[in-house]
């Protein structure tokens, strides 16, 4: 949030003068990059770099609403590959990359990299009635939905962000509606 | 070692922590004119200011809800509640690995070493305990009896609740004695439909959660900067608001208020300093985590809030001629009788219909489902006591597609659309003391400071495995009973004692000093100026959440405190 979005809605509610605690931390909130440690650890080869953001706009394309690309989801799941996998979870999605990236993928015409896909998620379908081991369509889908619904170009697109509602209210809900993203 | 010993060590009042007891003994200490030292082991957050994630867009989390594995080997305890350690709240939990315990059997203990505590991430939830619960001991021989009952209590739970605000629905039930409410929070259309549901089939209570957020903020709650919540759900990363009460927005500030505080950070108490001529406790020995520096501080009385199991292991580790085996411990039984509430146990289900229901705001309370097992006819085969159910409904969003076939444009535009409603809830069940459920000081391993290591050796018994089965078939039953699709239980097996962030127990309360610690004003029973008002209190646990009966007990026993003060009997 900004600062000056933040101090607005504080002060719009508090009703009160902005006091000089709240403006510095308004003022640190918005100066804040979390920390040093969550530095962009750039995990994948550009070939699989580059594999997964065509991959991550299959899942999420750009339609009235941006796409996976445009909300630089391949750089997202490449950030929490590096810092929240495992090494074996890890092997498991970059084995993945290479497997398609052997065959060629992307030279298949985007009717074939469909069938490919939806193959791909009919076994790992299957696989989930008999075995909790994650695999790598299951790792693809969960990232990429993360990383676009997670995203700010998502998150703005396709719901109605609201950071301070303010309310609590039973609705109904209508056509042409947005869900709320908080 | 050089120990700083001047005049400006000496207070009238010494409280250790700064957490949800902490600030109310600070608070009600101050403001009848002592001057207090507040002694906080853990860094500085300043209410507003240091709540550096509060305001962050999902987007500005760059892990968002995934776990680090810096956070998982660091805080390899914390992330045992549901990897509570992500981007959002790492800044606010200890870091395990520099702060280690041992567990003979395993214990989940989860910390917050900072201004405020675990006050700054709690769930909230508050409610009184009944009359039942002061007397089932002694009804049924289980542990001691509670020195006090619900009347000692009650005029302290008023007074308690009119200073946090506490949100609820008032429903004159035995069960669960109302508190001073402010509004409570709408329940959404299929928990309505479930709470009529209940009545009507099984004869069972629903009720809006009881909660410590401020749906109207009354002057005390405004002299202080609280405003009404917001209803942004992310309470536990602190709140600019003031939406909800923890030490930090609220007993801390009016304590500041009174110019009588004087609180410092960092600040380990090592032991309890007991002089053998006065038979009193003269202060607290503290080591500086940062410089290591060893500094002493004298007051009359002291005030021990740190947390039920560090309480405990600050008592064992103050030995003295008088106490060998640790201040207050000549009944053996500090750091005995740990006690928690039972988690990860319950039952999901999804609904049929209302999709033309939505609710704008994102509530931060659920339903709340009192006991009913153990009580009047009902008598449940294999175990004693019971438990409640918290949970409600909501609509699945997005994340839904995780568990659904299919990709491309038309999936991508139907996860922006609300799915259908889910309901789920679990069970909070009542443990019973067991002398053999406990931690003590390791002998040989210390912590970097040279304070030996805390070992707990607990674990759940027969009855509170009973009891599991019996929360999880229940919830299954109850969302059948409502009409519900797709019930699925679940009964964790990874969960241990401790999970419930409810630990307490740890120098209980009881009228007989050959078997309790505390007597019925929480003054250990050989050290009349040492009052224990943390959860180490607790003679037993109920099945209701407990900070709320913690804060009570601690405003009760400092105004026994300061009229014993002014007529010089401590």
């Amino acid at each position: 949030m900004k600062r000056r979005e933040a101090i607005q809605y504080v002060s719009s509610i508090l009703g009160l003068a902005i006091s000089s605690p709240t403006l510095s931390a308004m003022n640190r909130f918005s100066a804040l990059s979390l920390s040093p440690k969550y530095q962009p650890n750039l995990f994948l080869t550009s070939e699989q770099f580059h594999l997964l953001d065509e991959l991550t706009e299959l899942i999420i394309p750009e339609t009235k609403t941006p796409g996976a690309k445009e909300a630089k989801v391949a750089a997202f799941i490449d950030l929490v590959l590096a810092d929240c996998y495992v090494e074996k979870d890890k092997k498991v999605f970059t084995d993945g990359l290479q497997s398609l990236l052997n065959r060629n993928f992307l030279s298949l015409s985007t009717v074939n990299q469909t069938e490919f896909l939806k193959t791909m998620e009919s076994e790992s379908m299957a696989a989930r009635s008999t075995s909790n081991d994650i695999d790598f369509w299951r790792m693809l889908k969960e990232l990429t939905l993360l990383g676009y619904f997670g995203s700010e170009v998502g998150i703005k697109a396709c719901f109605d962000y609201q950071p301070v509602p303010g309310k609590l209210e039973n609705v109904k809900w209508e056509k042409g509606m947005k869900m709320i993203a908080y | 070692m050089e120990i700083l010993k001047n005049k400006s060590n000496k207070f009238d009042a010494i409280v250790i922590g700064s957490g949800m007891t902490g600030g109310i003994a600070a608070k009600e200490l101050t403001e009848k004119g002592l001057k207090v030292l507040v002694v906080e082991r853990g860094r500085e957050v300043k209410h507003v200011e240091d709540y550096d994630t509060a305001m962050k867009a999902p987007w500005e989390l760059p892990h968002r809800d995934k776990l680090t594995l810096r956070s998982a080997e660091e805080q390899w305890a914390n992330n045992r509640f549901n990897n509570m350690a992500k981007d959002d709240l790492e800044p606010f939990m200890t870091n395990d690995k520099e702060n280690p315990y041992l567990e003979k059997r395993p214990f989940d203990w989860i910390r917050a070493y900072h201004t405020g505590g675990k006050s700054m991430h709690w769930g909230r939830q508050s409610y009184r305990w009944n009359e039942n619960d002061f007397e089932a001991n002694a009804k049924e021989g289980v542990g001691i009896d509670w020195p006090i009952r619900y009347a000692d209590l009650a005029p302290w739970y008023t007074y308690v609740e009119k200073f946090v605000g506490i949100s609820g629905q008032k429903e004159n039930w035995d069960v669960l004695p109302d508190s001073h409410f402010l509004p409570p929070m709408p329940m959404n259309a299929p928990e309505r439909f479930f709470k009529e549901k209940m009545m009507e089939k099984m004869g069972r209570k629903v009720t809006i959660g009881r909660i410590a957020n401020l749906t109207k903020s009354e002057p005390q709650h405004l002299s202080l900067g609280r405003s009404s919540c917001q209803y942004r759900n992310k309470c536990a990363r602190g709140c600019p608001f003031g939406g909800y009460y923890s030490s930090l927005a609220g007993a801390l500030p009016a304590a500041a208020k009174t110019g009588n505080m004087t609180i410092i950070h960092d600040s380990i108490v090592k032991e309890v300093i007991f002089d053998d001529r006065s038979q009193k406790a003269t202060g607290v020995r503290i080591i500086n985590a940062v410089t290591s520096e060893v500094i002493e501080y004298f007051a009359k009385i002291i005030f021990l809030n740190a947390g039920s199991m560090n309480t405990a292991a600050i008592l064992l580790n103050s030995t003295s001629n008088r106490f060998p085996t640790g201040l207050g411990n000549d009944s053996d039984q500090v750091g005995r009788n740990i006690m928690d509430h039972q988690l990860g146990v319950g039952a999901n289900a999804t609904i049929d219909g209302f999709l033309d229901d939505y609710v704008v705001g994102s509530r931060p309370n659920a339903l709340y489902i009192p006991r009913f097992r153990n009580l009047g006819s009902d008598k449940a085969k294999n175990f004693m006591r019971g438990y409640g159910y918290q949970g409600g409904a909501s609509r699945k969003g997005w994340n839904r597609g995780n568990g659904m076939q299919g990709f491309g444009a038309d999936f991508k535009d139907e996860l922006t659309q609300p799915g259908e409603w889910s309901f789920g809830f679990g069970g909070f069940g009542e443990i019973l003391p067991d002398p053999n459920n406990r931690m003590f000081l390791d002998l040989v391993k210390k912590d970097k400071w040279g304070i030996p290591l805390i070992v707990f050796d607990a674990s759940f018994n027969d009855n509170d495995l009973a009891m599991r089965k019996d929360i999880m078939e229940n919830a299954m039953e109850m969302l059948d009973a409502a009409g519900f699709k797709q019930v699925t239980g679940y009964n964790r097996k990874e969960v241990h004692i401790g999970l419930g962030i409810h630990e307490m127990g740890t120098a209980r309360m009881g009228n007989n000093p050959k078997t309790s610690v505390i007597n019925k004003f929480n003054q250990i029973h050989a050290c009349n100026n040492v009052f224990v008002t943390d959860g180490a209190a607790m003679t037993s646990a109920s099945c209701v959440n407990p900070s709320l009966t913690y804060m009570a007990l601690t405003a009760r026993a400092a105004d026994y405190a300061l009229k014993k003060l002014k007529t010089k009997e401590i």
